[in-house]
């Protein structure tokens, strides 16, 4: 889950553009390809003695079979069990002062991160060279198994928001990968075995689809020396895996209502178009202006005029962005109001945005903020190198920044008023809401 | 001030790893030569006003990070206005000042890129700005503003008050955060400031004049620490500072002491909090020492051994990575100025809770009794910690604010690098002298939250009191 809300970040970024003068710190980056086919991204950024790593893998559980649902998630806490060659990974990692070692699995791709100093740049390389190589050992299995059982226990079926997101998706999508949760049913994590998760690994994790970024204290040449050592002996893999499964979008609007013990909620979709597309810079640009800040928009109307509700929340696409997706308004109605009346009042702030466009001033108040915004970002070495790895593997490209930058700058009212009627409308629409059980 | 350069303890680790490691390549990749590292200076100055500055320049980005601490926060609330700093600082960001319009400071602050906000904690209120560098003079202004003349406008805490109320009926819906919000209180005692938790009457009862007055009370420029990093020099930054602070001509006011308390008798006891839920969450402890105590360090290691991270600690490879009973599984100890808490903490499903409740106490009583850690185990956690700190220097904001912490809290000078000098000259047998001291497994107090119709051996809810959850 933590993997889903990592891409979000990453998406709003997509719409964030600095100055030229900002961006200095990326024209050292340095982009090359092995022979298998895997990329790094490699920036160097001195001051203190440690470096960031992300290592992304262009497979999320829509990628799953029907048997496999939630494989790719088991799968990422595989991979800290250890291989043949390195028996204790993940002590081994702390143990030499890895922070932030963790691993993250969303509906498009599976992402390992850690921070070490920069002291342990070559242990890094042998460590994790030899596990995307080798693969785990798969001893310890079924006792991971009860681990994620627990898991989803507690982030989806004890939590009435990682509820919403399962019953959303499995409502909203009728033929999509994306209509199964990324961590899979308890039936469905239960029934994996060994011999599947083997069979993912050989499917799914190939060179070709692995974007490595690094960003620290790098000597470059070294760096390269010690990359193309230890990871250029990883074999290439053929990746012609390719899963197209048609959506359909028949009887919209659709709108359904389930109870559960928690306070009312609601969750109103809008179907859009997968990434890349000319599009999601309005996407991103909306989910800003509509829900991010006290004066954005419909927080404004929604919580702070009209009282409707007590919050109101934006996200540009759910579940991910490389298959067609949704972009989401949830909320929590105030005291004594019904969801359906937030929904309704929701709707039609939409619909005066649609016709009245978008004042000049409020998309220059946002795109001071997205800007201003980027420009902090590059302050954390792992929040860049999650930027450069994403950028790679779902643009194909890192310095897309640059063109999300320039398309940023082009936004204006017209763009966002035509999205508006082009989207948010009827025949797009989605909505789920939670009732409070036991409360009429 | 002189500039105050060392060479970090990191360059000495590396010589002294005592790990050896069963695959060579591994134990020879590990033992790589640190890099020399050099922490950034961090300057101190006295403001005129009174203020005191912790600055710390890093030009890598042109971006200022600034926080006015303020000596006063969480545990210095009456009993009466509890939530009173939560809902303040809820509100000083967006709230308005006496010069301009709650709405149209925002939209300010939005159009030049500025984030503003505040916390609370125990023992501080903090406002918070980052700006770009090439607005600092803008918006310098609009947050010196807020913090001399914040408006706590009424309408606005209004509608704060209405989002606290909501969120306490939500607070119920997950077990891990009831256990949260009602352990402290089962070890530290319900009047204790560090454990007690507002409720629907104490927030009503709060309004703009409450929190006006005691930010008047409270807040003066003697008792507000300015701690930043910036692209540019301490002097040009302090010129900043002055500037935007000539007209806070507002008297001294008295620090607050930090309240005293009676603590409960360290006794065990057991109790269970029913919330219909597949998941229940099992809380164990009892009290730790205070931040100052000499063997705080040798406590840190131990419980680094039993239970920090959920892998590699004891609990966490026995709970977790043997038997897969639980996705967290961890222990922590926490040290305030007067007292400290160390607690184990494990979520599972409902039917497994008296699995894993055995599990926590055995490897815990195992841990204190049978005294097995190995030289091993003990360098591993000496390494992992040591290693660990360099992190300590990724943002320089961070930098400036551990100093200004460690002075508020009274440290002496070169606090962070005598602490890990400590540890790393600090031997097993030292470490094991106190194991017994401040571990203590028949003091435990237990609560676990959860739903009783889940559990198989029905006779093991005898051994707790039952208790139902308050109604909010």
């Amino acid at each position: 889950m933590k993997q889903f809300c990592l891409w979000l970040i990453c998406l709003t970024l997509l719409s964030c553009h600095a100055a030229k003068d900002d961006l200095q710190l990326l024209q050292h980056v340095e982009r090359f390809r092995l022979p298998n086919g895997m990329t790094f991204i490699l920036l160097p950024k001195n001051g203190v003695p440690i470096f960031a790593s992300h290592v992304r893998v262009k497979v999320g559980s829509m990628d799953e079979s029907a048997d496999e649902h939630g494989l790719a998630h088991l799968f990422e806490h595989m991979a800290y069990k250890g291989t043949v060659e390195i028996a204790d990974f993940y002590n081994t990692l702390k143990t030499n002062g890895s922070v932030d070692a963790n691993a993250t699995t969303s509906y498009d791709f599976t992402n390992y991160k850690i921070m070490l100093p920069r002291n342990k740049l070559e242990l890094w390389a042998y460590m994790e060279s030899d596990r995307l190589k080798n693969g785990p050992v798969y001893d310890a299995f079924f006792t991971e198994v009860q681990v994620v059982l627990s898991e989803r226990n507690k982030s989806v079926d004890n939590n009435p928001d990682g509820m919403m997101m399962e019953a959303f998706l499995d409502f909203a999508f009728e033929n999509s990968p994306y209509k199964h949760h990324v961590i899979g049913s308890n039936a469905e994590i239960a029934s994996l075995t060994p011999e599947k998760a083997k069979i993912f690994y050989n499917k799914f994790y190939t060179p070709s689809r692995m974007v490595v970024a690094l960003v620290g204290d790098l000597d470059v040449n070294e760096t390269k020396k010690i990359i193309t050592k230890y990871f250029g002996e990883i074999p290439a893999k053929p990746n012609d895996y390719q899963k197209i499964t048609p959506e359909s979008y028949a009887d919209f609007p659709k709108q359904k209502t389930i109870t559960w013990p928690a306070a009312d909620r609601f969750w109103l979709g809008y179907a859009r178009s997968a990434f890349p597309n000319t599009d999601d810079t309005a996407f991103d640009f909306l989910s800003e202006l509509l829900c991010k800040g006290e004066n954005s928009f419909l927080h404004k109307k929604i919580v702070l005029e009209k009282k409707l509700a007590v919050s109101i929340h934006c996200r540009a696409a759910v579940p991910g962005g490389r298959l067609p997706s949704y972009f989401i308004v949830s909320g929590l109605p105030a005291k004594n109001i019904q969801n359906a009346q937030v929904v309704e009042a929701i709707r039609k702030e939409l619909e005066t945005l649609m016709h009245e466009g978008i004042p000049l001033t409020d998309i220059a108040r946002y795109k001071a903020k997205l800007e201003a915004d980027f420009i902090y970002s590059l302050e954390s070495y792992s929040g860049m190198a999650s930027k450069l790895s994403f950028y790679e593997s779902f643009a194909g490209d890192w310095r897309d920044i640059y063109k999300f930058r320039s398309e940023l700058l082009s936004v204006d009212s017209q763009t966002l008023q035509r999205v508006l009627k082009t989207y948010f409308i009827p025949t797009h629409e989605v909505v789920l809401m939670l009732q409070q059980e036991g409360v009429k | 001030m002189k500039p105050c350069f060392f060479i970090f303890f990191v360059v000495f680790l590396s010589a002294q790893m005592t790990a050896v490691w069963a695959n060579p390549k591994i134990d020879e990749l590990s033992n790589r030569q640190a890099t020399t590292f050099y922490p950034p200076q961090v300057f101190e100055q006295t403001l005129d006003s009174g203020a005191k500055v912790y600055y710390v320049k890093d030009a890598s980005l042109p971006v200022y990070e600034i926080s006015a601490f303020v000596n006063v926060g969480r545990i210095h609330e009456s009993e009466d206005s509890r939530g009173l700093t939560d809902l303040l600082t809820r509100l000083w960001p967006l709230g308005g000042t006496s010069n301009t319009e709650p709405d149209a400071l925002i939209e300010k602050f939005d159009n030049f890129g500025a984030k503003v906000g505040a916390d609370v904690s125990q023992e501080f209120l903090q406002l918070n700005l980052t700006t770009l560098a090439k607005y600092e003079n803008e918006t310098f202004a609009l947050f010196f503003d807020l913090l001399q003349n914040p408006r706590f406008d009424d309408r606005k805490l209004q509608i704060f008050k209405s989002k606290v109320l909501s969120g306490m009926e939500m607070r119920n819906e997950k077990p891990i955060e009831v256990a949260s919000r009602e352990f402290p209180q089962m070890l530290l005692g319900e009047k204790n400031p560090i454990a007690w938790k507002s409720n629907a009457d104490t927030i009503q009862s709060i309004t703009r004049d409450l929190i006006l007055n005691f930010y008047a009370e409270h807040v003066a420029p003697n008792q507000v620490t300015l701690v930043a990093k910036g692209p540019i020099e301490f002097l040009d930054f302090l010129q900043l500072c002055e500037k935007s602070m000539l007209s806070w001509s507002k008297p001294a006011v008295p620090r607050l002491p930090y309240p005293e308390f009676i603590l409960p008798e360290m006794l065990p006891d057991k109790q269970w909090l029913q919330l219909p839920s597949t998941q229940s969450v099992v809380l164990m402890g009892h009290l730790s020492v205070p931040r100052d105590n000499p063997d705080k360090m040798k406590i840190t290691v131990l419980n680094a051994i039993l239970g920090y991270g959920v892998m590699g600690s004891r609990l966490g490879s026995r709970i977790r990575t043997e038997l897969g009973l639980s996705y967290d599984v961890s222990s922590q100890v926490s040290n305030y100025a007067t007292t400290g808490v160390f607690m184990i903490s494990a979520v599972t499903a409902g039917e497994q809770v008296f699995a894993v409740l055995d599990e926590m106490q055995n490897v815990f009583k195992a841990f204190v009794e049978n005294d097995d850690i190995t030289e091993e185990e003990f360098g591993n956690t000496k390494n992992k910690i040591l290693n660990q700190a360099i992190f300590q220097y990724e943002k320089s904001f961070d930098v400036a604010w551990q100093r200004f912490l460690f002075d508020s809290y009274g440290y002496e000078k070169g606090y962070l690098e005598k602490y890990y000098d400590t540890l790393k000259n600090m031997t097993l047998t030292e470490a094991k002298t106190v194991l017994k001291t401040y571990f203590h497994p028949e003091q435990l107090k237990i609560l676990i939250v959860g739903d009783k119709s889940k559990v198989k051996d029905l006779s093991r809810l005898k051994e707790f009191k039952l208790r139902a959850l308050d109604k909010e």
